[in-house]
C-alpha cells in the first residue's frame, strides 16, 4: 500500500519541522520610537498552551495605559508623555521568548520589558532585558529568590503563598504532605518552600516528585499516592496536560484533599473541567475575580467594560490583577524620577511604591528586595466547583533575601537564591 | 493483597498506555499508513471532534450520540480538506508535510480566534473500583477497548467489504484501479474522510478526560507519527498494535522502575532503537518471517 514511503525520511522530516517551528520568528516591524511615548512592551504567550493564563495579564497592561493616557499621561523629561503598549506573542515557546526580549529592547527602545508565565520562559527574556540594562518585571507569581538590580516582581513568593497556606493546610487538614510538581525552576523551587513550611509547621513531606511539561497520564502516580495516603497533596502542576490529572485522579476514585499555588489562579481548572473534577481542591491565590477586597469589584467592572468577549476571558485572572498594578507602578516611578532614564526610574522604584487600589487589596513595591508585599487568599472548590472563600491568610512581606543579607538598595548581587540558602533552614535539605 | 493490586495496577497502566498510543494513533493508520499522506494536521482533526464532543454534550446529547457526532464532523471537515487541499499534494511527500502542517496552524488559530483559549470539558464517566486498597477509574479501560474496536473495525472493512478492496486497490495502484472502473478521487475523499472521522471519535473520547483547548491535538500528533511509523508500512494494522503495545511496555516499565520523565525517554529511546534496527518498521519484519515460516513449512 504504501511502500514507496521512506519511514526513516518521514521522521526526519518532522522532527526537521518540529525545529523549523521553533525557530520561526514573526511579529511586525519595529516602529521608531516617537519622543513624545514611553513604550511598554509586553511578551505574553496569547497562544499556545500557557495562554489560557497569560491573555488576561496582556490585556489587562493596555487597559492600565488606556487609563494612564486618558488622564493626560506622564510628565516626564520636560514634556506630557503618552504610554505606548508594544505587545508580543511568545506562543509558549521559551526560545521566542529571548528573540522577541531582544527586539523588546534594540528594536522598539523599550523603556521597560513585561514578559513571560513560567519561569523558563522568565529567564530566557530576562537574561536578554538585563543584559541591555533595561527594566523588566515579572508579573506573576514566583520563587522570590533573584535578586538583581533590573529585575522587579510584582507577584507573591514562594514565601508569601507557600508558607501560610501550608501552615493554614497542616493546622486544619493534617501534617502529611505529598508533592507533585512540574520538572522546573519555579515548582522545584515551590518543591524547596512547601518542604521549608512543613519543616516549620510540624508538618512532614512524605513525597516529592517532579515530571516533565506533557505528561498526560497519571495512574502511575494517582496509585503512588494512594499508596502513600498523606493528609494532602500539594500541586504544582502546569499546563494543559498536566492538568489533566484532575478528571483522572477524580476518576479513579482518588478523595485525598489537594492544595496549589497555581491552579485555578492563573487557569481557572474550575470553568473547564467539569465537576466534580476539581472537588476537595484548596486554592491559594493573590488575586482573581472571586476575592473579596473593596477595589476587585470596579477592577471587574472596568476589566469587562473594556473586555466584553467572555469566550476569550473567561475568567479574570491573577495575572490580570498584576498586569494592571505594574503598569500604573511604573506610572509612578517615572513620575517621581521625573524621567524614563533607567538608573532613576530604580532609585524612584526603591523607595517602595504603593498601589492602593491593586485589585488583590493593598499592594507595596519593597524597594529593598524588587519584590512586592500583599495580601495571600485561601479558597476551597466543592464538588459543584464553587469556589468559597476560607480565609485571608494575611498581608505578607517578601522578606526572605533581606533575612539573608540582600539589600538592593546597597548592593544587587545579581542572582538567584532558594530556601536553602537561609542558614536557618539548611538543615531542612540534608541529604536531598 | 498488596502484590495482587500492584500487579492489577501494572496492568491497567500497560493497557491504558496501549490505549493512548492507539487512539491517537487511529485515523494515521489509514491516512498515513495506507494513503501515505503526511497529515500534521491530524491532531487538529482530532481537536475538532473535541470541540463537538464538547458542543454537543453541554447542549444536552448524551455523551456516547456526541462522541458519534464528532466521528461525522471530523470526517466531513476531511472530506472538505480533501477536496480543497489534500488531493493536489498526493504521492508529493514534502509538500503534503508542509501544507498540512500550514493547515494545522490556520485550523488552531482559527479556533483560538472564534472559541477563545479553552472551554468546559466533558465529566469522565462511570466512576472507578478497587483493587486491594487501589482504585482506577473505569473510563481508561474503555478508551482501550474502544481503540482496539475500532482497529478491528478497521481491519475488518479493508479486509472483507467491497469498499475495502476498492480503497486498497487505489492506494496500491491508482491507474489500473481507473481503468477497472472505481471512482479513484471518490475513493481518496472518503478514505480520507474515514481517517479522519477515526481521528475525530479519537478526539471525542479525549474530551471526556482533556483539557479542551485549540491546541488540544498538538501532544497527539507527535505520538500517533511515532507509533504508525515504528508500526511500519507493510501491514499497517499489525505493525500499528505491535508498535503500540512495544512502545507502551517500555514506558510502563521505565515509569515504575525509575520515573514518568525517564519513562518518556525510554518510550523514544525504543522508537529510535526499533527504527535503527528495522528502518521500515516492526510490520515489515512481520511480514518478511511470515514468508520465511511459510517457505520452510511448504
Amino acid at each position: 500500500m504504501a511502500g514507496a514511503i521512506c519511514w526513516k525520511a518521514t521522521l526526519l522530516g518532522l522532527v526537521t519541522l518540529a525545529f523549523a517551528t521553533a525557530a520561526f520568528v514573526g511579529g511586525s516591524p519595529a516602529q521608531a520610537k516617537e519622543d513624545d511615548e514611553i513604550v511598554i512592551c509586553a511578551i505574553d504567550s496569547t497562544s499556545g498552551d500557557f495562554s489560557i493564563m497569560s491573555t488576561p495579564k496582556h490585556f489587562a497592561y493596555q487597559m492600565a495605559a488606556d487609563e494612564i493616557n486618558e488622564a493626560g499621561g506622564i510628565f516626564v523629561d520636560g514634556m506630557q508623555k503618552k504610554i505606548k503598549v508594544v505587545g508580543y506573542d511568545g506562543q509558549s515557546t521559551v526560545k521566542r521568548y529571548q528573540e522577541l526580549a531582544q527586539k523588546c529592547v534594540y528594536d522598539d527602545e523599550a523603556d521597560v520589558v513585561f514578559a513571560a508565565y513560567t519561569g523558563a520562559e522568565r529567564e530566557a527574556a530576562r537574561r536578554e532585558v538585563i543584559r541591555a540594562k533595561t527594566i523588566y518585571w515579572h508579573n506573576n507569581q514566583g520563587e522570590g529568590g533573584i535578586a538583581d538590580r533590573y529585575s522587579f516582581f510584582s507577584g507573591a513568593t514562594g514565601q508569601q503563598q507557600v508558607l501560610p497556606s501550608v501552615k493554614w493546610m497542616i493546622e486544619n487538614i493534617g501534617p502529611k504532605i505529598y508533592f507533585i510538581g512540574a520538572d522546573y525552576v519555579y515548582c522545584r523551587a515551590m518543591g524547596d518552600w512547601t518542604r521549608t513550611a512543613a519543616n516549620l509547621y510540624g508538618g512532614e513531606m512524605v513525597e516529592e516528585e517532579y515530571f516533565p511539561f506533557g505528561v498526560s497520564q497519571w495512574q502511575a502516580t494517582i496509585d503512588k499516592i494512594q499508596r502513600t495516603k498523606p493528609d494532602f497533596q500539594a500541586h504544582c502542576l502546569v499546563g494543559a496536560e498536566h492538568v489533566q490529572y484532575y478528571p483522572q485522579a477524580q476518576a479513579a476514585g482518588l478523595t485525598i484533599p489537594m492544595w496549589s499555588m497555581v491552579t485555578i489562579s492563573d487557569g481557572y481548572e474550575h470553568l473547564r473541567f467539569a465537576p466534580p473534577a476539581l472537588n476537595n481542591m484548596y486554592a491559594t491565590i493573590s488575586y482573581s475575580e472571586d476575592v473579596p477586597t473593596d477595589a476587585n469589584g470596579p477592577f471587574m467592572e472596568r476589566f469587562r467594560a473594556k473586555f466584553p468577549d467572555t469566550t476569550k476571558f473567561p475568567y479574570i485572572n491573577q495575572g490580570a490583577g498584576y498586569g494592571w498594578t505594574v503598569v500604573h507602578a511604573m506610572a509612578e516611578a517615572w513620575k517621581r524620577a521625573g524621567t524614563t532614564e533607567v538608573e532613576a526610574t530604580i532609585e524612584a522604584l526603591e523607595q517602595d511604591i504603593e498601589i492602593a487600589d491593586h485589585p488583590g487589596g493593598r499592594w507595596v513595591l519593597r524597594g529593598a528586595v524588587h519584590h512586592a508585599a500583599q495580601h495571600t487568599y485561601l479558597f476551597s472548590i466543592d464538588a459543584e466547583h464553587n469556589l468559597t472563600f476560607v480565609a485571608d491568610l494575611g498581608f505578607t512581606e517578601p522578606t526572605f533575601l533581606q533575612d539573608i543579607g540582600v539589600d538592593m538598595r546597597e548592593k544587587a548581587p545579581g542572582r538567584a537564591f532558594l530556601p536553602r540558602d537561609n542558614p536557618d533552614w539548611a538543615p531542612f535539605f540534608e541529604g536531598q | 493483597m498488596e502484590t495482587v493490586s500492584i500487579i492489577f495496577s501494572f496492568i491497567y497502566q500497560y493497557a491504558d498506555n496501549i490505549g493512548f498510543l492507539l487512539l491517537a494513533a487511529v485515523g494515521l493508520i489509514i491516512i498515513f499508513g495506507m494513503m501515505g499522506v503526511i497529515n500534521m494536521a491530524h491532531g487538529e482533526l482530532m481537536m475538532i471532534g473535541a470541540y463537538i464532543t464538547a458542543f454537543a454534550y453541554h447542549a444536552g446529547v448524551p455523551a456516547p450520540i456526541a462522541i458519534i457526532f464528532a466521528g461525522i464532523g471530523s470526517g466531513l471537515a476531511g472530506i472538505v480538506l480533501e477536496r480543497l487541499v489534500i488531493r493536489f499534494f498526493y504521492r508529493q511527500l514534502l509538500s503534503s508535510l508542509v501544507v498540512t502542517w500550514g493547515i494545522s496552524l490556520v485550523l488552531t488559530e482559527g479556533f483560538l480566534l472564534i472559541f477563545g483559549p479553552s472551554i468546559l470539558n466533558v465529566p469522565t464517566p462511570f466512576g472507578s473500583f478497587g483493587v486491594g486498597e487501589l482504585t482506577f477509574g473505569i473510563y481508561r479501560l474503555v478508551l482501550f477497548g474502544v481503540a482496539l474496536l475500532l482497529i478491528g473495525l478497521i481491519w475488518a472493512l479493508f479486509s472483507y467489504t467491497r469498499f475495502g478492496a476498492r480503497a486498497r486497490a487505489t492506494m496500491e495502484n491508482p491507474e489500473m484501479a481507473e481503468a477497472f472502473g472505481i471512482n479513484t478521487s471518490r475513493m481518496y475523499a472518503l478514505t480520507f474522510g474515514l481517517g479522519s472521522a477515526l481521528g475525530g471519535i479519537a478526539g471525542g473520547m479525549f474530551a471526556l478526560t482533556a483539557t479542551i483547548s485549540p491546541f488540544f491535538g498538538v501532544n497527539y500528533t507527535l505520538f500517533a507519527f511515532i507509533t504508525v511509523v515504528v508500526g511500519g508500512g507493510a501491514n499497517v494494522i499489525t505493525g500499528v498494535t505491535t508498535s503500540a503495545a512495544a512502545l507502551a511496555g517500555a514506558q510502563t516499565i521505565v515509569n515504575n522502575a525509575w520515573s514518568v520523565y525517564v519513562g518518556y525517554v525510554s518510550m523514544m529511546l525504543a522508537a529510535f532503537l526499533i527504527l535503527l534496527i528495522l528502518p521500515r518498521g516492526i510490520s515489515e519484519y512481520l511480514e518478511r518471517r511470515k514468508i520465511r515460516v511459510a517457505k520452510k513449512n511448504g
